[in-house]
C-alpha cells in the first residue's frame, strides 16, 4: 500500500530528468518545472518511488510502494509519446509524467527498469509495517455488494481490469481489488468436514474469513506473474510451446514467443482469469472443473474441499521428479531442476511447526 | 430483429463490458460501422489533434441528485433519443446515441445501424430503449467482448443489481449543442454554437463542471470522444502531400514537405499500431484461461516454484490482515 514518509538513506536504483502533470479534476497539466524522476529502496528495505525539482532540490513526491501495488506506463493517447502514468491498483489514482531527458532512446527502458522494480524489488528483509492493513480495509469496506459478487465468478459478469489498473472504469468494477465473499459466497463455500481440525494450528487457510481467501488469491496471482518466476520458467523452450499451445493461435505466431508468454501474464486479462480461478477453488466450486485436467486424485479431492494449499502442494508432488507420488501422470520431466530448499521441504508432511521461508 | 418488445428481464441477456477504447472502437466496427475511433481523453486542452471531434461520452456510475444541466427538448425528428432500459447495455447504447445522431462523410453507418435507426423512427424514446435491448445482431456483438466463463459453476449465484451505469452524450446537431442523456426523457438543448466558434469550445466548460462534481464526489469516470479514424486520415494528408502540387495547394518548400510527410508517417505508425494492441487486448479478453493456468501451475510444479510461490502469498496474505478469522 501506499505510505508517505521520508526516504531516509537510501540507494537510488534508478534515476532519470522527467517532468510532473499535475491533475486538477479530472485534467492534467504539465508542469513546466524540471524534474528527477528516481526509485530508490531504504534501509528498512522498502521501495520509494520519488520525483523532485531539480531547480529547488525540493522531493515533492515519495511513495512508498508494494509489489503489485503499481503499474509504470506510457500513455498512449499521447502524441508525444513521451507522458508516462503511475497506475495505482488500489484507486483511482494516477501521476503522470513527461520526460526531461534530451534523447529518446532510453525511454523504453526506462519504462521497463521501473515495471521491474515495482514489481520485484531487490531482496528485502522485512515487509513494510502494518498500517497499510488499515488502508485496506477502507477500500475493502466500500466496495458494493455487485463489485464482490464480480470476482466470485458471477456468470458472464466479468468486468474488466482497468479498474484494478487504476483506469476510473465505471462499466467495471474494480474487480482486481481483493474481494471479501459476499454473503451468499460464505454460504455457499463449504470447507468440507473442517470442525475436527485443530483451529490454532491450522495453517492452510482454509478455515480463514473470506477476506484473507480473497487476499491470497491477489497476492498469488501476483506472486504467479513475478518476472523472475517468469524467467526461470521460460527459459525452457519446451514449457514454452506447453504454454503458447493454450493461448490464442495469434500470441504462437508471435516472434519472441517468450515474450508473448510474459505479457500473457502480465495482462490485466489473464491475472483476472488467475484471480476468478483462485477464489473460485477456495470457494470449492472447482472439484468438477480440474476433473478434466489430468491431475491426481489428491489434487481433485483438494479442489472438491476448497484446500488451495492442499491442491497446490497436490499439483507440486505430481509434477516433481524426486516425488514419490503413486498416481499415474505424464507431466513427470526427467529434466534435473531448480529445485528450491523449500520444495524437498514441502514433500515432507504439513506440520505445525514448519519454519517459514520467504522465498524472494 | 424481434418483434417482442419486452426485456427478457431486468438485464435481457446484456452482458457487462469494459469502458475501454480498443473495446468501443472494435465495438463499432462490430456494428458495421467504418471511419469511426473511440479515445480516452485526459485533458480537454489538448485535444485538438484529434478532430474532428464527433461527440464526447461520460461514463459513471450514476448518483441518485446528478443535477439536469438544461431544459428537455421537445421530440425533434432529426434527434434520435433512447431512453436507457438495460443497464449493462449502457457501453453500447452511449455509442449508438452518438453514431446513430452523426451525419459525417468520414463514418459510414453500415447496413445494421441504420436499419435500426429505420426500423426505431417513428418509436417514442422508451420504446427505442426496448428496441435495443432486444437487436439481436447488436446484442451480439455487445456480448462478444465480455470475457468467457471460465468455468460453469454448481451454484448460481443471484444476479444482484446495486450498481447502476450511466452515460451522458454530448454532440452538436444541426447548429445546436445537446447533451444525450438516456435517463431523462429527452434531449437537452444547451444551446446554439453559432460559426464563430467550435462546439468543442461550447461544451468545455459544461464539461468540466461535471468533472468538478465528479471529482469533488469521488465518483468514477470516463470521458471518451467518438472521432474519426485516425489512420484514414493520415494516409489521406500524406497522399495529398505525395501528390504533384497540381491541386490548388500551397506549394510547400521540399524540405518541409518532406518533414510533414516523415512525421505524418510516425503518426500513421502509431496509429496502426495502437489497432494491433487493440486487437490483442480483445483477443485477450475474448480467451479462455483456464486450460493456461492449470498448464501454468502444474509447470511451477514441475520446477519446485509452486509451493514457494504459495507460501511467500499465504504470509503476505495473513500480513495485511493477521488476526480476522471466520
Amino acid at each position: 500500500m501506499l505510505l508517505s514518509g521520508s526516504t531516509g538513506s537510501g540507494s537510488t536504483l534508478i534515476e532519470f530528468r522527467a517532468g510532473r502533470m499535475n491533475k486538477v479534476g479530472k485534467m492534467v497539466h504539465p508542469d513546466a518545472r524540471k524534474g528527477l524522476l528516481y526509485m530508490s529502496q531504504s534501509e528498512d528495505g522498502l521501495m520509494h518511488f520519488c520525483w523532485k525539482d531539480r531547480t529547488s532540490g525540493k522531493l515533492e513526491e515519495d511513495l512508498i510502494i508494494f509489489p503489485g501495488d503499481c503499474e509504470y506506463k506510457r500513455v498512449q493517447q499521447c502524441k508525444t509519446g513521451r507522458v508516462y502514468v503511475l497506475m495505482f491498483m488500489w484507486s483511482p489514482r494516477r501521476l503522470f509524467f513527461w520526460m526531461q531527458e534530451p534523447k529518446t532512446d532510453r525511454d523504453e527502458e526506462y519504462c521497463r527498469r521501473i515495471n521491474a522494480l515495482l514489481d520485484d524489488p531487490p531482496l528485502v528483509h522485512q515487509r513494510g509495517g502494518g498500517t497499510d492493513n488499515i488502508q485496506l480495509q477502507h477500500m475493502l469496506n466500500d466496495m458494493s455488494q455487485t463489485q464482490l459478487n464480480q470476482v466470485f465468478g458471477n456468470v458472464g459478469q466479468m468486468g474488466g481490469l482497468n479498474a484494478l489498473l487504476g483506469q476510473a472504469n465505471p462499466l467495471t468494477p474494480a474487480t482486481g481489488v481483493p474481494p471479501t465473499a459476499s454473503k451468499n459466497v460464505s454460504a455457499t463455500a463449504k470447507p468440507s468436514a473442517q470442525g475436527n481440525c485443530p483451529k490454532v494450528e491450522d495453517n492452510s487457510l482454509l478455515n480463514a474469513s473470506s477476506h484473507v481467501k480473497g487476499l491470497l488469491s491477489y497476492e498469488l496471482s501476483s506472486g504467479i506473474s513475478n518476472a523472475g518466476v517468469v524467467n526461470q520458467l521460460i527459459s525452457d523452450p519446451e514449457r514454452v510451446n506447453k504454454l503458447i499451445a493454450h493461448l490464442p493461435a495469434p500470441e504462437g505466431m508471435d516472434k519472441d514467443r517468450k515474450n508473448a508468454i510474459r505479457d500473457t501474464l502480465r495482462s490485466p486479462q489473464f491475472q483476472q482469469a488467475m484471480l476468478q480461478f483462485s477464489n473460485a477453488l477456495q470457494s470449492a466450486q472447482l472439484g468438477a472443473v480440474v476433473k478434466q485436467f489430468q491431475l491426481s486424485s489428491d489434487a481433485i479431492d483438494a479442489a472438491y474441499t476448497g484446500n488451495m494449499e492442499a491442491f497446490l502442494r497436490a499439483l507440486q508432488k505430481q509434477n516433481l521428479p524426486e516425488s514419490n507420488t503413486t498416481g499415474g501422470n505424464t507431466e513427470i520431466n526427467a529434466q534435473p531442476m531448480a529445485v528450491t530448499a523449500n520444495a524437498v521441504l514441502e514433500n515432507s508432511v504439513d506440520s505445525s511447526n514448519k519454519p517459514k521461508k520467504e522465498e524472494q | 430483429m424481434s418483434d417482442n418488445l419486452s426485456p427478457d428481464n431486468d438485464n435481457g441477456s446484456w452482458c457487462l463490458i469494459e469502458s475501454d477504447p480498443g473495446v468501443f472502437t472494435e465495438l463499432i466496427s462490430g456494428f458495421g460501422c467504418v471511419g469511426a475511433q473511440v479515445e480516452e481523453i485526459w485533458s480537454l486542452e489538448t485535444f485538438s489533434h484529434l478532430e474532428p471531434i464527433h461527440g464526447l461520452i461520460f461514463l459513471f456510475k450514476w448518483v441518485q441528485d446528478d443535477v439536469v444541466t438544461g431544459v428537455v427538448a421537445p421530440e425533434r425528428s432529426d434527434i434520435f433519443f433512447a431512453k436507457q432500459v438495460i443497464n449493462n447495455a449502457c457501453a453500447t447504447q452511449a455509442i449508438l446515441s452518438l453514431l446513430l445522431n452523426l451525419k459525417h462523410e468520414d463514418i459510414q453507418l453500415g447496413e445494421t445501424l441504420t436499419n435500426f435507426k429505420q426500423f426505431c423512427q417513428q418509436f417514442d424514446p422508451y420504446t427505442r430503449g426496448l428496441a435495443l435491448s432486444n437487436a439481436t445482431k447488436i446484442r451480439d456483438v455487445h456480448n462478444s467482448f465480455a470475457r468467457p466463463t471460465l468455468f460453469e459453476l454448481e451454484m448460481k449465484q443471484p444476479c444482484r443489481e446495486e450498481d447502476i451505469y450511466h452515460f451522458v452524450g454530448y454532440m452538436p446537431i444541426n447548429g445546436r449543442l445537446f447533451e444525450l442523456d438516456g435517463l431523462q426523457e429527452g434531449p437537452i438543448d444547451l444551446g446554439e454554437i453559432g460559426s464563430a466558434r467550435s462546439w468543442v469550445d461550447v461544451v468545455r466548460p459544461i464539461i468540466e463542471a461535471r468533472i468538478q462534481r465528479y471529482s469533488a464526489g469521488e465518483i468514477h469516470f470516463n470521458l471518451m470522444a467518438l472521432i474519426s479514424d485516425r489512420q484514414c486520415i493520415y494516409e489521406r494528408q500524406i497522399e495529398a502531400l505525395q501528390k504533384p502540387d497540381c491541386m490548388g495547394t500551397t506549394l510547400l518548400p521540399e524540405a518541409e514537405r518532406l518533414a510533414e510527410i516523415g512525421s505524418l508517417q510516425a503518426q500513421l505508425k502509431f496509429e496502426v499500431e495502437k489497432k494491433k494492441r487493440y486487437h490483442q487486448e480483445n483477443m485477450r479478453r475474448r480467451h479462455n484461461y483456464l486450460p493456461f493456468i492449470v498448464e501454468l501451475l502444474k509447470q511451477l510444479g514441475q520446477t519446485g516454484q509452486l509451493m514457494p510461490i504459495y507460501e511467500q502469498a499465504k504470509n503476505h496474505a495473513m500480513q495485511r490482515q493477521p488476526d480476522r478469522e471466520e
